[in-house]
C-alpha cells in the first residue's frame, strides 16, 4: 500500500517525448525507456477513483494523493464517507495509516501489507515493488500489435532464474510514439495467464500524454477486477520534504 | 460347591442367558474397540507432535515469543548448546533462526513462520525427513544456487505450488486404473485446464460428473491431477536486522505431509545460512533452540535442570508449548476408563433384569433351599456368582474379539478417508492404527466382575426376603 500513489501516479504517467525512430532501440531499451517515463517524475497531485469489482459487489473508493520521488507519498480517502479522512503515509520504507473516526495512527508491518489494498486486486508484489522489470528479466521483441488504435511494440519478458520475482514472465504492449505501457499479461512459471493490466482512455493531463484508466484483471477468479480512474493530476508542483509528516495526515484535505 | 451350582444355573435357560452374555460381548467389543482407535489416534498425534512439529524442549529469550522480534537472539549459541547436553537424558539440540514472514507466488500470498535450520542438525530431533511426500525433492540432500524452502503440502496448495490439471498423460493413467471411457469423454474438454484449489477442482469434478460416478473415481481423478512443479519458486517477504523490510527468493526443495494442516500452513523450513545472509544476521545468531530428550516421563526434571543453568531464558517443554498434548497424554486412560464405566452400567440393567426373572422364576426353588437349611450367606453367594458368570463369559469373549480385531488392524491401519479433511484439521492422520495397553484388559476385566456384583445386590436381596413357608407353596 505504501507505494498505491507510486503506482498509480508514477507506474502510469508517461511523459510524451520526442521520438527519433525507434528502430534502433533493443526490447530492453524500450523497457527502459518506458519504466524511466513512469518513474521520473518529480512530484505529483492526483485525484483518483478506484473501482473494486467482484461477483456479487461493487464498491468505489476516491482518494487524493501526494507524492515527491519515490520514497515519500502521502493518501487521503475522500469518498465513500465510511472512509472519508483516513490517511496513509509512506516515507522511505515506513508506512503508517491515520484512521480519524478512532484517532488512531498505526505503523503498518509487512504483514498488513499483503492483503490488498482497500481490498483492491493490488497485491503485495505491486506494492513493494521489490522487482524491476528492466533488471529482473530478460526482453525480447516478439512482434508489434495495435492496442486502442496505437502501434505497439509486443515485448516478451522473461524473469532470470535467481530474481526475486513471483512471474514467470510479462508480454508487454509497448505504444511505439510515446512509450506508454498499453498492456501487460503477466505469466506464473507454468505459462498460465494471472493477470492483465490494460491502460486506456489516453490523454493529454497537465501537460503530458497518460492512459487515465487503468483496468487490472486477476485471470483466474472469475469476476474479478479493479479499475483505476485518474481525474486530476498536476506534475512537479512544488513540495515541503515536511510536508510528509505524521502531524500532516491529521491535517491534510 | 456354591459356584459350581451357579455354572450350572447359568445354562439351565440357555437362550435367555445367551441373550446376556451376547449383549455384554457386544458392549464391550464396540467399547474396547473405540478405545483402541481413540488411544491409537492420541499416540499417533503424540508422536506426530513430538517427533515432526515440536520436539520436546525448547529456549529462546524470554520476550521472542511475544512477537518473534529478529533482535532477540541468544547469546553464546555454542556454550548454551554444551550446557544443554551436558544435562543428563538429553539426546540432542538444534538451533534455528526463526523470523515471521510473508509469502508469496503469482496467485496468493500466505503469512508463515520461516524456521532457518541446519538440516543434519534438525534430523537429529525431528524426522521431517521421512515425511517427504514421494517425488517432491528432498529435505536439502540436493545442493542448489538458490535458497531453497521446505514447505508443507497445506501451503503448497494454498500458493498454488501443488494444482490440480488435467491432460492426456493424465487421462491415459486413468485409463489404466480403469476408469470407464464415458468419464474420461467427459473430463477431455478439461485438457490443459489448471484450477487452483483442491475445492475449485471437486466442485467442477462434481457438477460434471453423475453422482454414481463421482463416488466412485472421484478419488482416482484426484489423485491423477495431482501436480507438482518441481523447482517451484515463492518470494519470502520479511524485516532484516535493522527493521527494514527484506526477502528473497527460495525454490521448492521438497514438501512434506504431517497430516496437520495448520502446521502444514504455516511453518516453512529453510537453510539457516540464507536466512541469515538475507536478514544480516550473524552465522551464530540463533533465536531458539530445541531439545530432544531420551524419556519423555523425564520431561519435568530435564527441565527443571535447564531452567536452573539458564535463568535469563525462556524455557518450555512441551506440555507447555501445547497443553492439549499433556492434557491428552495424562488424561487419555481416565477418560477411556470412563467411557467403559458408562457402557458397563448400561449392560448392567440387561444383567439385573435376567437375574430377576431368575429369581422370580426360582422362588419355589429357593424356598425348598432355605427350608432345607442353605443359610442366607450361600444363597446370596449363588445369585451373585450366577450374575458375575453371566457378565464375565460375555465381558472375556468380548476381550478376546476385541483383542483379535485390534491384532489385526493395528498392522495396516484404519483409513478414513472420507473424514480426511477434518482429522487433518485437528492435527490427526485420517489413517489410524488402533492399539491398546494390556494393563487395559485388566481395568476392564476388575470392571466388569464389580458389574457383576453390583447387579446381583437387588435381585440377591429379592430372594433373601423370600419366606421360605410361603415360596414353597407357589406353583
Amino acid at each position: 500500500m505504501k507505494n498505491l500513489t507510486k503506482l498509480i501516479v508514477l507506474c502510469f504517467l508517461f511523459v510524451p517525448v520526442l521520438s527519433f525512430g525507434q528502430r534502433g532501440l533493443s526490447a530492453t531499451e524500450i523497457i527502459e525507456k518506458a519504466d524511466d517515463k513512469f518513474n521520473g517524475e518529480e512530484s505529483g497531485i492526483s485525484v483518483m477513483a478506484m473501482t473494486i469489482v467482484r461477483p456479487t459487489w461493487k464498491r468505489t473508493v476516491e482518494f487524493k494523493s501526494w507524492n515527491k520521488g519515490t520514497a515519500n507519498s502521502l493518501t487521503l480517502i475522500t469518498a465513500p464517507s465510511r472512509e472519508k479522512g483516513q490517511t496513509f503515509l509512506k516515507r522511505g520504507n515506513e508506512m503508517w495509516s491515520w484512521n480519524p473516526s478512532i484517532s488512531r495512527l498505526i505503523k503498518l508491518p509487512p504483514s498488513m501489507m499483503s492483503q490488498g489494498w482497500m481490498g483492491s486486486d493490488y497485491t503485495n508484489d505491486d506494492i513493494l515493488k521489490e522487482s524491476s522489470i528492466v533488471t529482473d528479466y530478460t526482453h525480447k521483441i516478439i512482434g508489434e500489435e495495435i492496442i486502442d488504435g496505437r502501434m505497439c511494440h509486443k515485448i516478451e519478458m522473461i524473469a532470470h532464474e535467481d530474481a526475486a520475482v513471483i512471474w514467470g514472465q510479462q508480454i508487454r504492449w509497448i505504444d511505439k510514439k510515446d512509450y506508454l505501457f498499453m498492456k501487460a499479461e503477466l505469466y506464473d512459471e507454468d505459462g498460465y495467464l494471472i493477470r492483465s493490466e490494460i491502460g486506456s482512455d489516453i490523454k493529454t493531463m497537465d501537460g503530458r500524454l497518460i492512459p487515465t484508466r487503468i483496468e487490472l484483471i486477476p485471470e483466474e477468479e472469475e469476476g474479478h477486477k479493479t479499475i483505476i480512474q485518474i481525474k486530476e493530476i498536476e506534475f512537479n508542483a512544488p513540495m515541503d520534504d515536511k510536508f510528509f509528516s505524521q502531524q500532516n495526515m491529521k491535517r491534510v484535505r | 460347591m456354591i459356584i459350581n451350582t451357579a455354572w450350572k444355573n447359568v445354562w439351565r435357560n440357555r437362550t435367555r442367558s445367551m441373550v446376556v452374555i451376547t449383549s455384554m460381548t457386544i458392549g464391550i467389543f464396540a467399547g474396547i474397540f473405540t478405545v483402541g482407535l481413540m488411544n491409537g489416534m492420541m499416540g499417533q498425534r503424540l508422536d506426530a507432535a513430538l517427533n515432526k512439529e515440536i520436539s520436546h524442549i525448547h529456549l529462546n529469550q524470554k520476550a521472542f515469543n511475544d512477537n518473534f522480534d529478529i533482535q532477540y537472539t541468544l547469546d553464546d549459541i555454542e556454550k548454551i548448546n554444551a550446557a544443554i547436553l551436558s544435562v543428563e537424558g538429553v539426546e540432542a539440540v538444534a538451533n534455528r533462526v526463526v523470523i515471521n514472514a510473508m509469502a508469496n507466488t503469482a496467485t496468493k500470498s500466505m503469512g508463515v513462520q520461516v524456521l532457518g535450520i541446519n538440516p543434519d542438525q534438525e534430523m537429529t530431533i525431528l524426522d521431517l525427513d521421512q515425511t517427504i511426500i514421494p517425488g517432491t525433492g528432498s529435505f536439502f540432500e540436493k545442493e542448489s544456487r538458490s535458497n531453497l524452502a521446505f514447505i508443507g503440502e497445506d501451503l503448497a496448495k494454498e500458493l498454488n505450488i501443488i494444482r490440480y490439471k488435467i491432460e492426456q498423460s493424465t487421462i491415459d493413467s486413468m485409463r489404466t486404473r480403469e476408469v470407464p471411457d464415458e468419464v474420461l469423454v467427459k473430463l477431455e474438454p478439461y485438457i490443459g485446464k489448471r484450477f487452483s484449489s483442491q475445492k475449485a477442482f471437486q466442485k467442477e469434478m462434481k457438477s460434471l460428473l453423475s453422482p454414481h460416478e463421482s463416488h466412485k473415481y472421484a478419488r482416482i481423478i484426484l489423485e491423477e491431477s495431482w501436480s507438482f512443479r518441481s523447482r517451484s519458486k515463492m518470494t519470502l517477504t520479511f524485516i532484516d536486522k535493522n527493521n527494514i523490510q527484506t526477502g528473497g527468493m527460495f525454490r521448492i526443495a521438497g514438501i512434506y505431509d504431517i497430516n496437520n494442516s495448520m502446521f502444514e500452513k504455516s511453518q516453512i523450513f529453510v537453510l539457516n545460512s540464507d536466512l541469515q545472509r538475507l536478514t544480516g544476521l550473524n552465522e551464530n545468531d540463533y533465536h531458539q533452540t530445541i531439545v530432544r530428550i531420551t524419556d519423555i516421563a523425564n520431561t519435568e526434571l530435564i527441565t527443571e535442570s535447564i531452567i536452573e543453568k539458564f535463568k535469563n531464558l525462556e524455557i518450555q517443554n512441551w506440555k507447555e508449548i501445547q497443553p492439549e498434548l499433556a492434557m491428552m497424554s495424562g488424561m487419555v486412560e481416565k477418560i477411556l476408563t470412563a467411557f467403559m464405566v458408562i457402557i458397563l452400567a448400561a449392560l448392567s440393567f440387561g444383567i439385573v433384569n435376567t437375574m430377576l426373572m431368575v429369581v422370580l422364576e426360582r422362588t419355589k426353588e429357593l424356598g425348598m433351599l432355605t427350608a432345607i437349611g442353605m443359610n442366607k450367606k450361600k444363597v446370596f453367594a449363588m445369585i451373585m456368582s450366577e450374575s458375575v458368570f453371566l457378565s464375565l463369559v460375555g465381558g472375556v469373549v468380548g476381550m478376546i474379539i476385541s483383542w483379535i480385531v485390534i491384532s489385526l488392524t493395528a498392522s495396516k491401519g484404519i483409513n478414513f478417508v472420507g473424514a480426511q479433511e477434518g482429522f487433518e484439521a485437528m492435527g490427526i492422520s485420517s489413517h489410524i492404527y488402533p492399539s491398546i495397553t494390556n494393563s487395559f484388559f485388566i481395568i476392564v476385566t476388575i470392571l466388569i466382575v464389580i458389574t457383576g456384583i453390583l447387579s446381583s445386590i437387588y435381585p440377591a436381596r429379592k430372594a433373601l426376603k423370600l419366606d421360605p413357608a410361603e415360596a414353597l407353596r407357589t406353583e
